[in-house]
C-alpha cells in the first residue's frame, strides 16, 4: 500500500513538474507575443501565474473534501483565457490548473460554420470516508459489554475486522467531453455529429464483504480502483420545413483493471476450524458448505465488472401547424457484462463465475403533443411504453477441484447429506414493463394570474415479483395544481400541490417478524404457538400434525417461510406542496421566499404506518445599494422525519 | 438446546434537520481595487429513536449460556447520531496594477467539527489554502 502511495505520489510530482515546464513556456510566449497582439486585436488574451500555501489539520475528508491541495504545502496556480479570429475561423478556450489533481480547460472553435468543436476536459480528487466497523456494537450479543469482545459464556459474538486501519480513501475522476459538428454547405438543415466522452477513476475506496453469518463477520479492506469509460456517439439530424429527425447511436465501454479484493472467509470461525488450536479439518462434514468454504482459500469480492452497451435513438418532431408540436421517439439498448463468464482466482460462482455473459435489454416508445389553443390555453399530452427484460442464469457451485458444494448451512449438527448440490436459478429483479400516460393544460386567466392543472398515470407490471417477494404491479395516480399570481406589479407569488396515490405501492411481502415458536408461559399455551418438542421434522411430508424438526428444517419452515410482515420505503398517498415568492422591494433590494412540505404515507405495511414528513425552506436577500457594492445574503433549512420498523429476530443465532 | 424462534420489532422515528447560513459580498472601494468575499455556515444533526425490546432470557446452547437479548440494542440509537457543523470563508482581493496587469489574493478556510463521531470516526478537520497570482491581459 505505502509503494503504491509512494509512486502514486512520484508520479504527481512528475506530471507537475511537467505543467511548470508548459506553464512558462505559456508565460515566455505571452510575453514574447505582447507587440504581436498589440498589432493583431482579433487575438485576446489573460493569463494568470501565482503559487498557493496550504495546509490541514486532523481530518481532511469532509473540511476539504474537493480540494486536493491541501495535500501539499505548496502549490502552483495557472489560469487563463483567450479568444482568436481570423476570418471564418472562431476559437475560445479556458484553462485553470491548480494541482495534478485539480484542473479544467475548454475548448470551443467554430469555421465557418460548418465545423465546430466544443471541447471540455475536468479532473478533480474526491476524498472518501473511512468507515471504522464499530458502529457495528449496537448488536444483540456484546453491546452491553461495551466492546468488539464475546458474551457471556463465550460463544458468540459480533466480530468487525478493519484490514486498513488508518488508510485514507479518495477517487481521482477525469473526465474529457467532446462534441463534434459538420454542416454540410450544399444540404441546409443537416447535420452530422459526434459525442465522445471519455473518464477514468483512479484511487483507493473501502471494500466490505461479510459471511452468511452477516453481522457475526464482517470484513473491511482497501480496494485499488483504475477504471475507464469510452463513450461514443454519432448522430444524424435533418431538418426538411416543419419536420426534424434525428438518429443517434451510443456505444459506451466501460472497463476495470482494479485489483480485486480476496477475503478468506470465517476462516477463524469455520466448523472444521479447531478453534483456539488452528488445526483445520478439511473432511468435517460442513467444510465445504458454501458460507463455510475456507477450503477454497480466498475468494474474491466487490468486483466491478467490464460492461458494454449500445444503444438506438430514433426521434421525430413534427410542427403541422405553428400552435403545434408533435415529438415521437423510439429507444432500443443493449447492456452486457463482460465478466460474469469469467471468475478470478477459480471458476464457478464462487469466483464470479456465472457461466455466460449476462445482457439486460430495454426499448420504449414515447411521444408527447403540445397544442396551443389559443392565448389562454395551452394542452400537453405525453405518453410512454416500454420493456426490460434482464437474462437468467443458473448457477452451479463446484469448488476448484470440481467437488459440488454443499449448502446453504443450517446448524452444526444437520447430517451430511451428499446429495445435497447447491444449485439455483436466478431471474433479473428489473424484468418488466410498464407505461405512462399524461396531461397538462395550462391557463392563462388574466395578465396576472395563471392556472396550471396535470394529471399522470404511470402503470408498472413487475415479470419475477413472486421470486422476489415483492408486489406484481402498481398503478400510480398524480394530480397537479398550480397558479402563478403576480398580486402586485414587483411581487410575484407561485404555488404548486401535487397529490398521489399509489395502488399497491411495491412492498417486500414477509420481510421480517415470523412469529413466536415456542410458548414462552407454558402455564398460558397459545395456539397459534408451535411447540418445536415435538420431534424430528421429515421433509417428504412437511405438514404433518404435529409438525417435526431439525434444527435446519427448522429455520427454513419456521423463521425463512414465515416472515409475516410486508414492508415498504415507498409512499402510497404523497402530498407535496411548493411556495415560492420573489419581492422586489426597490431598486437596490430584492427577497426570495421559498417553501416546500411533502407528507408521504403507506398504510398497507404490516404493525405500523410508514410515514414520512419532509419540510424545507429558504430565504434569499440581494442588496445593490450602490453600483460598487453587492450584498447576498440567505439561510436554508431542512427537516426530514421518517418513521420505520425496527425488527430483531429471536432465534439461537 | 432450548430452541426459541421468533421476532421483536418497534417503531422509530428517524429525524435529521440542517440549518445552512451564507452572505456573500462584493465591493470595490477604488477603481483599482476589488473585492469579495463569501461565508457560509451549516449545521446539521440526525437522530433515531430509540428501540425498546423486552428483555428476552439467555438460553442454553452446548452447556454455555448466551445472552441474545435485542434489549441489548435499546441503546443503539447512539450510534445513530449526527452532529455536523462546517464553516467555510472565501476571500479575494485583485488590485489592477497597470491597465494589462493585476495582482489577486485568494484565502480559502475551512473548518468541520464533528461532535457525534459516527460510522466513520471522528471527522473534525480543518483546512486552508492563500493563492497569490498575477494576472496579464493582452
Amino acid at each position: 500500500m505505502f509503494a503504491k502511495e509512494t509512486k502514486k505520489f512520484k508520479a504527481k510530482e512528475g506530471h507537475m513538474k511537467r505543467w511548470m515546464i508548459v506553464a512558462l513556456a505559456l508565460m515566455l510566449m505571452v510575453g514574447l507575443g505582447t507587440s504581436w497582439a498589440q498589432e493583431e486585436r482579433p487575438y485576446e488574451l489573460r493569463v494568470s501565474a501565482g503559487a498557493s500555501v496550504n495546509n490541514y489539520e486532523d481530518q481532511a475528508s469532509r473540511a476539504a473534501e474537493f480540494e486536493s491541495r491541501v495535500d501539499k504545502n505548496s502549490t502552483w496556480y495557472f489560469s487563463g483565457e483567450g479568444r482568436f479570429s481570423e476570418k471564418d475561423l472562431l476559437a475560445r478556450f479556458y484553462g485553470t490548473y491548480i494541482d495534478g489533481e485539480d484542473q479544467n480547460y475548454g475548448l470551443k472553435v467554430d469555421w465557418a460554420r460548418f465545423f465546430s468543436l466544443d471541447s471540455l476536459y475536468r479532473r478533480f480528487y474526491h476524498r472518501l470516508d473511512h468507515d471504522t466497523l464499530e458502529n457495528l456494537l449496537a448488536h444483540s450479543f456484546a453491546y452491553s459489554g461495551g466492546g468488539n469482545e464475546a458474551a457471556p459464556g463465550g460463544t458468540a459474538y459480533v466480530s468487525h475486522v478493519d484490514l486498513s486501519v488508518g488508510e485514507n480513501f479518495g477517487i481521482t475522476r477525469s473526465e474529457w467531453k467532446n462534441n463534434i459538428i459538420f454542416r454540410i454547405p450544399n444540404l441546409p438543415g443537416v447535420i452530422l455529429g459526434f459525442n465522445y466522452r471519455y473518464e477514468t477513476r483512479k484511487g483507493y475506496d473501502q471494500a466490505r464483504t461479510l459471511s452468511k453469518c452477516s453481522g457475526c463477520h464482517v470484513v473491511g479492506m482497501s480496494r485499488q480502483i483504475a477504471e475507464f469509460t469510452n463513450e461514443y456517439v454519432p448522430y444524424l439530424e435533418v431538418r426538411l420545413g416543419t419536420r426534424t429527425f434525428r438518429y443517434s447511436f451510443l456505444y459506451r465501454n466501460f472497463g476495470s483493471s482494479s485489483d480485486v479484493p480476496f477475503n478468506l472467509y470465517l476462516n477463524a470461525e469455520g466448523p472444521g476450524n479447531d478453534m483456539g488450536a488452528g488445526v483445520i479439518h478439511p473432511n468435517h462434514p460442513l467444510g465445504n458448505r458454501l458460507p463455510y468454504d475456507y477450503s477454497q482459500g480466498e475468494l474474491p469480492f466487490a468486483r466491478t465488472p467490464d460492461s458494454q452497451k449500445w444503444m438506438h435513438d430514433v426521434k421525430i418532431k413534427w410542427e403541422p401547424v405553428k400552435s403545434q408540436v408533435l415529438n415521437l421517439g423510439f429507444v432500443v439498448s443493449e447492456s452486457e457484462n463482460q465478466d460474469s463468464d469469467e471468475g478470478v482466482g477459480g471458476h464457478g460462482p464462487l469466483y464470479g463465475d456465472a457461466g455466460e455473459e449476462l445482457d439486460e435489454d430495454y426499448w420504449a416508445l414515447n411521444g408527447n403533443w403540445h397544442w396551443r389553443i389559443s392565448r389562454a390555453w395551452s394542452l400537453t399530452l405525453r405518453a410512454k411504453y416500454y420493456e426490460i427484460d434482464g437474462d437468467e442464469v443458473t448457477l452451479h457451485c463446484k469448488n476448484s477441484n470440481g467437488v459440488p458444494v454443499y449448502g446453504p448451512i443450517t446448524s452444526d449438527d444437520t447430517p451430511y447429506d451428499p446429495n445435497a448440490f447447491y444449485s439455483c436459478r436466478r431471474v433479473s429483479p428489473y424484468d418488466r414493463d410498464g407505461f405512462n400516460v399524461s396531461l397538462d393544460l395550462n391557463w392563462r386567466y388574466s395578465r396576472t394570474l395563471k392556472f396550471r392543472f396535470g394529471y399522470r398515470l404511470d402503470y408498472v407490471d413487475r415479470d419475477n415479483a413472486d421470486e422476489y417477494h415483492v408486489t406484481d404491479d402498481t398503478t400510480e395516480h398524480t394530480f397537479k395544481l398550480g397558479a402563478t399570481w403576480r398580486a402586485l406589479p414587483n411581487l410575484r407569488i407561485k404555488a404548486d400541490y401535487r397529490f398521489v396515490y399509489v395502488d399497491d405501492p411495491e412492498l417486500h411481502k414477509g420481510a421480517a417478524a415470523p412469529p413466536p415458536a415456542y410458548d414462552p408461559d407454558p402455564a398460558h399455551p397459545n395456539p397459534d404457538l408451535v411447540d418445536l418438542s415435538r420431534g424430528i421434522y421429515d421433509r417428504s411430508n412437511p405438514k404433518a400434525t404435529p409438525p417435526l424438526w431439525t434444527e435446519s428444517s427448522m429455520y427454513e419452515y419456521l423463521v425463512y417461510s414465515r416472515r409475516s410482515k410486508d414492508f415498504s420505503a415507498q409512499p402510497e398517498y404523497v402530498h407535496d406542496i411548493k411556495l415560492k415568492g420573489d419581492w422586489m422591494i426597490n431598486r437596490y433590494a430584492d427577497l426570495a421566499l421559498n417553501v416546500r412540505y411533502r407528507y408521504e404515507e403507506n398504510t398497507e405495511t404490516d404493525g405500523y404506518d410508514w410515514e414520512e414528513n419532509f419540510f424545507m425552506a429558504g430565504l434569499n436577500l440581494n442588496l445593490t445599494p450602490w453600483e460598487k457594492l453587492g450584498i447576498n445574503a440567505g439561510y436554508e433549512f431542512f427537516y426530514d422525519e421518517y418513521t420505520a420498523m425496527m425488527c430483531s429476530s429471536l432465534y439461537h443465532g | 438446546m432450548s430452541p426459541r424462534v421468533g421476532s421483536t420489532c418497534d417503531e422509530l422515528d428517524w429525524e435529521n434537520w440542517a440549518h445552512t447560513f451564507y452572505l456573500s459580498l462584493f465591493v470595490k472601494p477604488i477603481e483599482k481595487l476589488e473585492l469579495s468575499g463569501t461565508v457560509s455556515y451549516t449545521l446539521a444533526e440526525a437522530e433515531m429513536d430509540s428501540p425498546d425490546f423486552s428483555p428476552q432470557p439467555p438460553f442454553i446452547i452446548d452447556g454455555k449460556g448466551l445472552a441474545y437479548d435485542p434489549s441489548l440494542m435499546n441503546d443503539a440509537d447512539d450510534y445513530s447520531d449526527l452532529d455536523y457543523s462546517m464553516l467555510e470563508v472565501e476571500l479575494t482581493g485583485s488590485y489592477q496594477i497597470t491597465k494589462n496587469l493585476s495582482f489577486s489574493v485568494n484565502y480559502w478556510y475551512s473548518d468541520f467539527e464533528d461532535d457525534e463521531p459516527y460510522v466513520y470516526g471522528d471527522l473534525d478537520g480543518e483546512a486552508y489554502s492563500l493563492t497569490g497570482f498575477i494576472t496579464w491581459t493582452f
